[in-house]
């Protein structure tokens, strides 16, 4: 059982994936009224189709981007997905629309947050130099290197209507 | 970094590529070996085991086979945006090939130079770009500067004046509650 | 369209700010105005970009200094000439010029930096309450202050200082005043130094 466990997170973060876990829930505002208040506006946006373009804050491979729908992001190295395959980023940590913002703590869960992404390019980066000169020591490298890219396009930003319970909440 | 003699270009998306449906940029591989020269060994080898798996994996992209005698073996790419890039492959054997004709299939057209920045957006602003009035207090507008309210600094703990002063109240309410005992 | 170049104006706008130096450290309000100077406090900031604020400082005559530095601060001076060198204390440097403190104080925390001239000619300063109403109309916000104004026997009302608590009450009889008198000390009695004109 441990050694899956430990492949899962191995691979979750290799590929940018978290685990259900480790995925943490709003702490609610101390006053409830505003709490609710809050909740309820963002929900009656959401409604309503109000919110207009969504940005989200997504966190690959120890890089966070801030992203909207339509545009395009570089993930350095090895990127397992192919070309064109349609992906789910799943480590969002912020989303906000036009009059509202989520922060998650650190992320936020899948339930209210998808953010899609599709695989639309893998190349190499350009010739990047690695070269070191120490002077009087006879000594110098000088190597050529070429790193693995993948371009992502995102394809869209949905949230949720926020639960009305007491545990989860939102926060503006 | 401001030296031009480095290309360098931001990063590009190929008329909107993944936004609706993925479109594969590459249109057209050309083949050029030569039929008998020991240099085009791998070139032929491909061609007869990996060639064909290739081509029908990939509908979309068009396979010439070019022979020219006595020259080395080479790839030509061809892309959706006009450009056209040529891959020396003598000396390389057929798993190298493969990754470079991979290579080739995965990448839009565009020229590969010095990235400037790792992402690229059409509308970087959701919510408004910041001016220096967003988040100010909006009695600000109405007030004659200078104004005392605003200039103090804003004290969040409890100095030791304040805490006797409390006590007092304390004590002077406790008191008019116990007014009733003689001696107060 | 004519609406995103009014936004950009918008955005890169030179505001005004004022900060009332009544009773403030000047080094530790130098560190704040400064940041206003550079235009830190916006989120466009860029080293090589112009985009500081102004910023009006008055009441610099009643500044404060903590300690003894009022005596020991020095400020120095050479004009490059042979026996050019020259040096003041704080409070005699204040007595001549009641700006000069606040105004060294900002232009040594811009150390370093090509655009020190340009931020220091956006730094208005006025030993009291007194501005020339052209600048004040500029004016559009206000810097906090540094430190906590102290609130002074003389602003007390009478109501306040007979109402605030005491641990005992002097006897009738007893004559506050003339033990005072009789038990006055000499400043500085305990030192064996001299007074020091420095």
């Amino acid at each position: 059982m441990k050694s899956t466990h430990l492949a899962d997170t191995k691979t979750s973060r290799y590929l940018g994936v978290a685990g259900i876990e480790e995925a943490e829930d709003f702490t609610p505002l101390s006053d409830k009224d505003l709490q609710t208040s809050v909740s309820n506006d963002i929900n009656t946006t959401l409604e309503k189709g109000e919110m207009g373009r969504l940005f989200a804050i997504v966190y690959i491979r120890g890089m966070q981007y801030k992203v909207t729908p339509e545009d395009i992001i570089v993930v350095k190295n090895d990127f397992p997905p192919n070309v064109g395959d349609k992906i789910r980023l799943e480590k969002v940590m912020a989303v906000g629309g036009r009059d509202f913002s989520l922060f998650g703590q650190p992320l936020l869960s899948r339930s209210v947050v998808k953010v899609e992404a599709t695989v639309v390019e893998k190349t190499l980066t350009h010739n990047r130099v690695w070269y070191v000169f120490t002077r009087k020591k006879n000594t110098k490298t000088f190597h050529l290197y070429r790193e693995r890219q993948t371009m992502l396009v995102i394809n869209s930003i949905q949230v949720a209507q926020l639960p009305q319970e007491e545990e989860e909440g939102g926060k503006e | 970094m401001s030296n031009n003699a480095i290309p360098r270009d931001f990063v590009k998306n190929v008329l909107q590529n993944g936004v609706g449906r993925y479109v594969c940029q590459l249109k057209r591989i050309t083949f050029r070996f030569c039929k008998s020269h020991g240099g085009s060994r791998h070139m032929r080898d491909f061609i007869e085991n990996n060639l064909l798996e290739f081509t029908q994996k990939n509908p979309g992209v068009v396979c010439y086979l070019q022979p020219r005698r006595h020259r080395p073996p080479s790839v030509v790419a061809e892309f959706l945006n006009g450009r056209r890039e040529v891959m020396l492959l003598s000396g390389k054997e057929v798993p190298e090939i493969c990754k470079w004709v991979e290579h080739m299939r995965t990448r839009s057209g565009v020229q590969i130079v010095n990235m400037i920045q790792n992402n690229h957006t059409e509308t970087p602003s959701t919510q408004g770009i910041w001016h220096p009035f967003m988040f100010r207090d909006s009695e600000m507008a109405a007030t004659e500067f200078p104004s005392k309210k605003f200039s103090q600094i804003q004290v969040t703990g409890k100095t030791a004046t304040d805490l006797v002063l409390e006590e007092q109240l304390k004590v002077s309410s406790s008191e008019s509650s116990d007014s009733h005992i003689e001696g107060k | 369209m004519a609406n995103n170049r009014v936004l950009q104006w918008a955005v890169m706008a030179r505001t005004w700010w004022i900060y009332d130096a009544n009773l403030q450290c000047p080094f530790r309000s130098s560190e704040r105005i400064i940041t206003y100077l550079k235009g830190k406090h916006k989120p466009i900031y860029h080293p090589f970009a112009d985009i500081g604020d102004h910023v009006v400082v008055f009441n610099t005559r009643h500044v404060a200094m903590r300690g003894n530095f009022w005596r020991t601060f020095k400020h120095f001076n050479h004009t490059r000439y042979a026996g050019g060198f020259s040096q003041a204390s704080a409070w005699r440097v204040h007595e001549m010029d009641p700006t000069r403190i606040m105004e060294k104080a900002c232009y040594q925390r811009l150390s370093g930096l090509p655009m020190k001239k340009t931020l220091m000619a956006r730094l208005h300063l006025y030993p009291d309450e007194e501005i020339p109403q052209e600048i004040l109309e500029n004016v559009s916000g206000q810097i906090r202050q540094v430190q906590v104004v102290p609130k002074k026997l003389e602003d007390y009302t009478e109501e306040e200082i007979q109402n605030f608590p005491r641990l005992f009450e002097w006897p009738e009889n007893y004559d506050v005043e003339s033990y005072q008198r009789e038990n006055q000390q000499e400043p500085d009695q305990h030192t064996t130094k001299k007074w020091r004109l420095d």
